[in-house]
């Protein structure tokens, strides 16, 4: 070599432009991961986000659908809402459709929103949800809800159909009865509950003179009030199951000062179950409208969700004005919190395909076809998903081989596959359907990328052949499945959604794998035949 | 068990020099090979323009389809006397190459010796050109050259197809070579994924030394069952000459040029590759790594010899020597 020394030229780059490249990575990829790893445990020490999703909290979608049929002009309904009380937590309402005038009163003493349109189709449908946690609310103290409540109800009229001579008569008869058996509130209630559990006469008597949609609850309130202590009767729903009918059951609430005494009589005991969520106050329907319609149904659902996510610390309202619980996921409406738990887990699964392609050596169709199919198993559950993408990929293999053979254009032959895929789909749901499965899921397979697969492993049978067809199928999936394990594993979903900076260190691993130069695990076997 | 992986695998391949899709793509591709002058060798057209500007002998273009409209005039007009070959110029892995002997009015004949109707090569190059065997997909456009008459010394290791050689440059350096050999299980395509024979050659000398199909070394011909070691590729140096000449046409400082042996014209360029697969060292039973870092050492001293033949004394010399 040093014979030539004199004959070389020309002095090129490559040390200089390769020894700014490397420290630069090193820092940036030390730099996310210090990043990352400070802000969690800033987040997990000092402000005490959970590490590990809190499953006892649990939460309601509740649905309450009114349907309106030939409605006159000047459509005006009132739908009342759930009053906010501290024993749970309202997180969002939602009111459809927005083709009505909606105003919501939230200073009445039942919160109501009223619903309004001129000319009105022949059927008129309205939806309210709201989604509520079974978490003590930040926003009143117990004492507090019941004092105003108190306040509210003390000195309140007898209701107009109670306001005659002959009820009044009737009213006070039974208020001596007890009132001479009776100490204090607390007694007096005993006694009232008692009384009313017997004795059916003074009902009929009542329901006589006034209705017969009259019951022991609405008696019970009006003696309550009659003896001027105030009370109320409640209508709502108990929240255990998912219940496609939710039933209201009503009872009567009395404030004494330090609590509320919650009875019907037609229970055995006074009290009512915890799980009790408190819709409307009144006698009546859960809606009010002026004029008289008579074609009017209302259908309430109530559907149990668990929220592995969700932080109690958050609800509870402690460190509320912490920079960390305000920038927190949590802090946006549930939908977006869904979509935004899915965008966090796709660099995960995107790094999990990253490491099988670039460390293992796994081969698959697509460099992130393994992400999007995982996470449409989200949805579908693996069996099913695996299932239903096989199907899919089959039967749209069978109808390419039937284009090929039309000679078609390209294009216009991914596209008579695409819609191949979408037909699939739609008759799968249909089946699906038929024996009672949920199908919503199938929705989210990816069309596009199983289109491609198709045309993709189509052509690797035709070029390479069956064998190297299905080994690429085959691994394909099992990245998937991999890639699903990590991403529709609850715990790394909570991580994630508490603690979005951790996509700092993804980040880092992602850089790092960019740079990493060593041996694939399958180029152990690729280079086996040379070892010996 | 950690103990004997790390032993009977891991040490023996750092040892041995080999460089892993990884390492080639980071240390080698990334590090060297600029991202513009990518598409001079991704589109053959480019190449081939290139190279016969610099006098590289290369199948002559015969012609070129870039609209679905200008296919059937192409097809009918073509000059067939010596047959020709339509492939995509764009394509990647050697897919869509259509290799045509004769024409007989409107039937094409494969090499392989099946006809082909007009229509059926009209779905084809139209294939060809909405990318379906090219790089990302994209439109492509088809190009027409002529056929290859391969050089009678591969008569008997040859099935059906051209055999190339395949060498890589690295700064116009050409460290290693190796011989793609069709057979019947590649359907006559030189294409390792395939099924194709990978055949070791010693650059100092030109001769073929170990072979290899699917990752395991043979010794014969598996259609043939002709001895493959000890053949010599003719007038080496002169297509490692030819080669070496490509730093000055290409400024891709890593890269693997495919030749064939033509019977008339001898070594011509058939396409050049900025990615080059990494089993020819299987082939060569011989890690890259060393080779690429003398070559390395060579270049981060300044030192670079000027001339393709200068290159070409050196790297013989270098390796002989070694052996």
């Amino acid at each position: 070599m040093l014979m030539l020394r004199g004959r070389m030229f020309k002095k090129p780059n490559v040390r200089k432009h390769m020894s700014r490249h490397i420290p630069f990575t090193s820092i940036l990829i030390a730099l996310c991961f210090i990043i990352g790893v400070v802000l969690f445990l800033m987040k997990f020490l000092y402000a005490g986000f959970p590490v590990i999703p809190n499953q006892n909290i649990k939460s309601w979608h509740i649905e309450e659908k009114i349907t309106l049929i030939d409605p006159a002009e000047n459509l005006k309904i009132d739908l009342y809402l759930p009053e906010q009380t501290p024993f749970y937590t309202q997180v969002e309402e939602h009111f459809f459709p927005s083709s009505f005038g909606r105003h919501v009163d939230k200073n009445a003493l039942q919160r109501h929103v009223t619903f309004s349109k001129k000319k009105p189709d022949a059927q008129e449908i309205i939806y309210y949800r709201t989604v509520v946690y079974d978490i003590k609310s930040a926003s009143d103290s117990e004492k507090n809800y019941i004092r105003k409540l108190e306040k509210s109800y003390s000195d309140y009229p007898l209701s107009d159909q109670f306001d005659t001579e002959d009820i009044r008569m009737i009213l006070d008869d039974i208020h001596q009865q007890i009132v001479s058996r009776s100490s204090d509130t607390q007694s007096y209630v005993t006694e009232l509950f008692s009384f009313l559990k017997e004795k059916d006469d003074y009902l009929k008597l009542i329901q006589l003179k006034t209705s017969i949609n009259v019951d022991k609850v609405v008696l019970a309130t009006e003696i309550l009030r009659f003896a001027e202590i105030p009370a109320r009767t409640m209508n709502g729903m108990l929240l255990s199951k998912a219940k496609q009918n939710a039933k209201f059951l009503r009872w009567v609430e009395v404030f004494t000062g330090q609590k509320i005494i919650r009875f019907t009589p037609y229970r055995e005991q006074i009290g009512m179950p915890s799980n009790l969520f408190p819709w409307y106050e009144g006698y009546g329907k859960p809606y009010s409208i002026t004029s008289k319609y008579k074609n009017i149904q209302s259908e309430f659902s109530v559907k149990r969700h668990i929220e592995s996510a969700l932080t109690e610390s958050l609800w509870t309202g402690q460190n509320i004005k912490s920079f960390f619980y305000k920038t927190s996921v949590y802090n946006l409406p549930i939908e977006i919190q869904l979509i935004m738990s899915m965008l966090l887990l796709i660099p995960i699964g995107a790094v999990v395909c990253v490491f099988l392609r670039q460390v293992v050596g796994i081969p698959t169709y697509g460099t992130f076809m393994p992400v999007l199919i995982a996470i449409s198993f989200r949805e579908t559950h693996l069996f099913w998903g695996v299932l239903f993408f096989s199907a899919i990929v089959i039967i749209g293999m069978l109808f390419r081989s039937i284009f090929d053979n039309m000679r078609l254009l390209v294009v216009p032959r991914l596209t008579a596959v695409l819609t191949i895929v979408v037909a699939i789909i739609f008759v799968l749901s249909f089946m699906l359907h038929q024996f009672g499965l949920d199908a919503g899921g199938l929705s989210l397979f990816p069309l596009i990328i199983l289109t491609m697969m198709i045309e993709r492993m189509s052509i690797t049978w035709e070029e390479q052949g069956a064998h190297q067809a299905i080994k690429l199928a085959v691994t394909s999936m099992m990245v998937a499945i991999l890639c699903y394990l990590v991403i529709g594993n609850i715990y790394i979903e909570h991580l994630f959604v508490t603690f979005p900076e951790l996509l700092f260190i993804v980040l880092a691993i992602a850089l790092s794998l960019g740079r990493y130069t060593g041996f694939k695990l399958t180029e152990y076997v690729r280079f086996r035949a040379m070892q010996t | 068990m950690i103990e004997w992986l790390k032993k009977y695998l891991h040490l023996n391949m750092a040892a041995q020099g080999i460089v892993g899709i990884n390492k080639r793509n980071i240390s080698y591709i990334l590090a060297h090979n600029e991202r513009k002058f990518y598409p001079l060798v991704d589109n053959k057209i480019l190449t081939k323009e290139l190279a016969e500007k610099a006098s590289i002998p290369t199948p002559k273009l015969l012609g070129k389809i870039e609209y679905h409209s200008q296919i059937y005039s192409t097809l009918q007009n073509i000059d067939c006397e010596k047959g020709f070959v339509i492939k995509p110029a764009q394509g990647s892995g050697g897919g869509g190459i259509m290799v045509i002997t004769r024409k007989e009015g409107d039937n094409f004949f494969k090499a392989e010796g099946n006809p082909i109707d007009i229509k059926e090569m009209h779905y084809y190059v139209s294939n060809v050109l909405a990318g379906l065997y090219s790089l990302g997909g994209i439109r492509d456009t088809a190009m027409i050259e002529e056929r290859i008459i391969c050089h009678n010394m591969f008569d008997k290791i040859a099935y059906k197809g051209v055999p190339d050689l395949r060498i890589i440059l690295f700064h116009g350096y050409p460290i290693m070579a190796m011989l793609r050999l069709p057979t019947r299980q590649s359907d006559g395509k030189a294409n390792l994924h395939s099924g194709g024979l990978g055949v070791g050659l010693d650059i100092a000398t030109g001769k073929t030394t170990y072979a290899m199909q699917d990752g395991q070394y043979i010794t014969h011909h598996p259609d043939y069952d002709t001895e493959l070691s000890a053949l010599k590729i003719p007038n080496w140096r002169q297509t490692l000459e030819i080669i070496a000449g490509f730093r000055d046409i290409i400024p891709l400082k890593y890269l693997g040029i495919d030749m064939v042996v033509d019977q008339e014209k001898g070594a011509s360029l058939l396409e050049a590759n900025a990615r080059p697969g990494i089993a020819i060292q299987i082939a060569n039973k011989c890690g890259l790594e060393p080779r690429l870092k003398m070559i390395s050492k060579l270049v981060e001293n300044g030192y670079i010899h000027n001339t393709p033949e200068e290159r070409v004394e050196f790297v013989m010399a270098s390796l002989e020597a070694n052996q």
